[in-house]
């Protein structure tokens, strides 16, 4: 299974995409999201599941259960757009609340056994260089908090352009 | 001079920003009025903006949620930015304190970028900003002065802050400090504290 999170309206996901594979779960925005209140019952109440009944509980889980994070997201002053962001946000219980050291830095442990990739593709004819390559380093840097196999960054434009960095969904 | 920190922690209680901001405000001399906004809880409200535009100076304090801004405060830089489109230009000097639960206060460096960035594309004039880590061991560290020397690397750079604030100083580059304990018992203690938390609500560490 692949998870793909993203911040386009599903219209213009589907004209982009028309054949995405039944593999692929998504998470649109088209659900009303609520904030992380950082109260971390992700970790000591309901290990892996978040505490806000909302639809996006199962975050953790789903991530534990792929292969690959594709995230598209518009380019918001260097980071993710806010809708992408409160997914992210909200997946923590993917991790363990436990900590261990890589890459000389204090990270999450793994929760899971499993690893996936991560492959971001960000958009946005507004963006600077200096946000493009500040959303590419948290990229590299959510990589290694998510402990990933791997992690991938691509920008395009338009988002008409997005179908030639990622052909298939 | 009319200062407006604004919290981007959504946390009621036990939370190291709302520390921060009031320790912050304590250093601060008389002469100076400090406005408190909330930069969490939606829907943020023009009359709430117009208080902040009024002041000269802004500050951000706010936790590191997954190497960057929370979401709710990404929201909260675009709805002010819309809101800033439509006034006058005005000479707002615009600072930010993140913290993470880390160990390393340069994880933060990103999320400050953030702001920086929206600093720029809305006309506001960046200053600098300040990534501490150990963000809990100073939430919970209230009855701890300052001048201890476990806490004295972060008194130190609230001290700029305060320095920015009235003199107008400018470090070279962003401040990224740490409670000051080696990094093993700091996670040591972490650990701890996460048994503890497992223990409350009926599970083993293992399950958490």
């Amino acid at each position: 299974m692949k998870v793909l999170i993203h911040d386009l309206d599903s219209d213009v996901l589907n004209g982009l995409f028309p054949n995405i594979s039944k593999e692929v779960k998504i998470i649109s925005p088209e659900k009303e999201i609520k904030k992380c209140i950082g109260c971390f019952g992700c970790w000591i109440k309901t290990p892996g599941y978040c505490v806000i009944k909302d639809g996006y509980e199962n975050m953790g889980k789903l991530l534990s259960e792929s292969e690959e994070l594709i995230i598209i997201s518009r380019v918001c002053y260097g980071g993710f757009s806010p809708f992408v962001k409160n997914v992210l946000d909200r997946s923590i219980g993917y991790l363990s609340p436990f900590f261990t050291v890589r890459n000389k830095e204090m990270h999450h442990k793994s929760r899971y056994k499993r690893k996936l990739k991560l492959s971001v593709i960000a958009y946005g004819k507004d963006a600077t260089e200096k946000e493009r390559d500040n959303l590419s380093k948290i990229v590299a840097a959510n990589g290694v908090n998510f402990n990933a196999i791997d992690h991938s960054f691509c920008f395009a434009d338009n988002i008409d352009d997005i179908p030639k960095l990622r052909g298939v969904l | 001079m009319k200062i407006c920190m604004i919290n981007g922690s959504p946390k009621a209680k036990d939370s190291c920003s709302r520390y921060l901001i009031d320790e912050i405000i304590k250093l601060m001399d008389d002469k100076t009025e400090v406005l408190i906004c909330d930069g969490s809880h939606k829907p943020f409200k023009d009359d709430m903006f117009q208080q902040i535009y009024n002041c000269d100076k802004v500050v951000f304090v706010f936790p590191l949620y997954v190497d960057a801004v929370p979401s709710h405060l990404v929201y909260f830089l675009e709805s002010f930015q819309e809101y800033i489109r439509l006034q006058p230009v005005k000479n707002i000097s615009v600072y930010a304190v993140s913290n993470c639960g880390f160990y390393e206060g340069e994880q933060n460096k990103y999320a400050l970028k953030i702001i920086e960035n929206f600093c720029e594309d809305s006309g506001l004039n960046w200053q600098f900003g300040i990534g501490t880590g150990t963000g809990p061991f100073i939430a919970q560290s209230q009855t701890i002065p300052w001048q201890s020397s476990v806490k004295r690397p972060i008194y130190q750079a609230l001290i700029a802050l305060k320095k920015g604030l009235e003199e107008g100083y400018q470090p070279k580059e962003n401040i990224f400090v740490m409670a000051k304990m080696p990094r093993y018992i700091y996670i040591a203690s972490a650990h701890a504290g996460w048994r503890l938390s497992a223990k409350k609500n009926n599970l083993r560490f293992r399950d958490i």
